[in-house]
């Protein structure tokens, strides 16, 4: 019942934070440049930029502009993106999405994955060489350039795996076309690795699986040192308090004590981690999608920048902004739910 | 004398504590590892023009994507620019990036902070909702946002990045502020008579910089990922500036036969973030006193 209550407080709480949010992408765009500047081209007389101004409600204050704006918002007009054609931006997220959405998820497990077991161990061996090496991985996370990471995976994994007469990954794209065109796939979620696993198409299955290995490794970088770092310092605390010693002392096995007693509670704080490891995979998607040619709203922006494509830009800003804030108020939710004492406040 | 006596003791008590800090430093080996990084490749770069063995803007096509020889230490690029000289003179100009970004944001940030923390009220309520929005989007997403209207220059890089990396601090010294307004020697400060203005810019503020300086020098390196990732987007610098993410751009279609011409530029990058993210980690051990052993 509470908890309900305070889902309903954090629902309304986030109405002020995305009407900031737009206010600001507004301000980008109304303020800060002129928006008719993107109909101009060199034969575009005064008279009729005047006109665009005088359709669009450019001409009118600041503050009906953003009333404007708001409306044009909610019903669903973002306007076009010219880097995708003219193309409707909402049209683009949909169709782009899905890509992002999937390699973001697969990243996002691979963080949890990798990075939980890491910081146990590091927390369990505490100042031995296991935790030093650990650290200083974790720490180089958070100093990773991604986008170089990327081209270095793909040297290593593609192109000198192939020298070497290994299996090597695909650098490129979500799957290999040909085997799609094999093997038609029904889209469901628009995700290939879900879609084909649960229509049993393996072929597309495989190809989509060792497609989306390296950019989701590369992409979980930075957040496997963060899920690391938190899950290593909350066990510490952990393996401190009365009831691990009382474990120990009653003689469990010490796997016992560390998996079941005590990583239950020190996994808790690593929720909230999580949230804030969402925020760094999406900042990173322009980068590593670009790298890999990974057809998502990332490679979308980074496209957008290079065609000075407003609309789209502010579209995946928007998006990226609606994102975030969903998944931390999952994340708090969930919080509240595991850990009680937390849940009036 | 009487005033001379307390002014005295200050200064031990100052002396001993920075005694105590050094003696914490030298314990830390993974902050004297940060230190020695970051303070060598800011030599490095300042001495750019005299350590450089070559211009870093002037083609050699003779010389072209070479490995790494003695005569040149990390290879050359597709133009035969010498990759060491050119990463010498990109750290330059990413550091003049991440400096001038992490100044800006942190006097606006601190300013306002403390300004809001200290009124308090609906100033204080306002700023803080203003900051909620600016943690809404990743701080990279919402530069890329501002730099895409104030246009792919160096300038626009710089204040896109400021105007996105000033809430932390503001957030940071506001709640400082509001810890010190609660404690005794604020009162007495304002029994003594002194001004509102005096006692922030005297007593609260100068206790509450050491949070700053961590978070600052933490800053330095996330600023010069950030301006990287930008500038190997399209934004801030032209291509064929040395730049380091603009570097890995330029070059990557280099990399499968010539792998040094990107893997010299990125490693650039990682080591100076590491140093700072490293030194800005020990600093915040050694000057947080609730976290000092």
């Amino acid at each position: 019942m509470i908890l309900w209550r305070y889902v309903a407080r954090r629902l309304i709480l986030l109405v002020p934070v995305l009407l900031g949010l737009t206010l600001i992408t507004f301000t980008i765009t109304h303020v800060f440049t002129d928006p008719v500047s993107s109909y101009v081209s060199g034969r575009t007389t005064p008279q009729l930029l005047e006109q665009i101004r005088k359709a669009y409600g450019l001409n009118q204050p600041l503050p009906i502009q953003y009333y404007y704006y708001m409306v044009h918002l909610l019903a669903g007009d973002w306007g076009v993106s010219r880097s995708q054609a003219g193309q409707p931006v909402l049209t683009v997220i949909a169709n782009l999405f899905p890509a992002t959405a999937e390699l973001a998820i697969v990243s996002i497990l691979i963080q949890i994955a990798v990075g939980i077991p890491l910081g146990t161990i590091s927390a369990v061996r505490k100042d031995k060489w296991v935790d030093h090496i650990t650290r200083f991985f974790a720490l180089s996370g958070v100093s990773m350039p991604v986008f170089w990471l990327g081209f270095l995976m793909q040297l290593l994994f593609s192109y000198q795996f192939r020298l070497w007469g290994l299996p090597s990954l695909p650098t490129t794209g979500r799957v290999d076309q040909l085997v799609l065109q094999a093997h038609p796939l029904q889209t469901i979620t628009g995700s290939y690795s879900f879609d084909s696993l649960v229509t049993l198409n393996f072929p597309v299955f495989l190809s989509a699986l060792s497609s989306i290995i390296l950019p989701a490794l590369t992409l979980a970088f930075t957040g496997i040192g963060l899920v690391t770092r938190i899950t290593r310092s909350s066990m510490l605390e952990v393996l401190r308090q009365d009831y691990i010693v009382l474990a120990r002392a009653k003689g469990l096995p010490q796997r016992v004590v560390i998996y079941k007693h005590a990583l239950k509670n020190a996994i808790i704080p690593t929720l909230t981690i999580v949230g804030i490891s969402v925020g760094y995979t999406l900042a990173g998607a322009p980068l590593v999608e670009t790298v890999f040619s990974w057809p998502g709203i990332g490679r979308w922006a980074a496209l957008a920048i290079l065609s000075d494509d407003v609309a789209g830009i502010m579209g995946f800003t928007i998006l990226v902004g609606l994102v975030f804030v969903m998944v931390n108020l999952i994340v708090d939710v969930a919080y509240a739910y595991l850990n009680p004492r937390v849940r009036l406040g | 004398m009487r005033r001379g006596t307390p002014r005295n003791k200050e200064l031990e008590i100052r002396l001993r504590e920075l005694k105590y800090s050094l003696y914490l430093l030298r314990q830390s080996l993974l902050t004297k590892v940060g230190i020695a990084i970051s303070a060598t490749v800011m030599v490095l770069a300042l001495l750019a023009p005299i350590v450089a063995p070559y211009s870093p803007t002037t083609p050699n096509f003779a010389v072209k994507l070479q490995p790494p020889t003695f005569s040149h230490l990390l290879g050359t690029d597709q133009f035969g620019f010498d990759i060491f000289s050119r990463v010498l003179y990109a750290y330059r100009l990413d550091l003049e990036i991440a400096f001038a970004v992490v100044i800006l944001g942190a006097v606006f940030g601190v300013v306002l902070g403390a300004f809001a923390g200290y009124v308090g009220g609906k100033t204080d309520e306002s700023l803080m909702r203003l900051t909620d929005i600016f943690f809404a989007v990743p701080s990279l997403i919402l530069a890329l946002a501002v730099a895409a209207v104030l246009g792919r220059t160096f300038n626009g890089l710089v204040t896109a990045l400021a105007i996105t990396w000033w809430p932390s601090y503001a957030r940071l010294i506001r709640g400082e502020v509001l810890t010190q307004k609660g404690k005794l020697y604020v009162d007495a400060a304002k029994a003594a008579g002194a001004g509102s203005r005096r006692i922030v810019l005297r007593h609260v503020l100068p206790n509450s910089i050491y949070p700053v300086l961590v978070n600052a020098t933490l800053d330095l390196g996330q600023v010069i990922l950030a301006a990287a990732g930008l500038s190997f987007l399209g934004f801030g610098v032209q291509p064929g500036t040395p730049e380091l993410g603009r570097m890995v751009a330029d070059s990557s279609s280099y990399v499968f036969n010539y792998p040094w011409v990107i893997a010299f530029p990125g490693l650039a990058i990682l080591v100076i973030s590491l140093g700072l993210n490293l030194l800005g980690d020990g600093l915040r051990d050694i000057l947080d006193p609730r976290l000092r052993r």
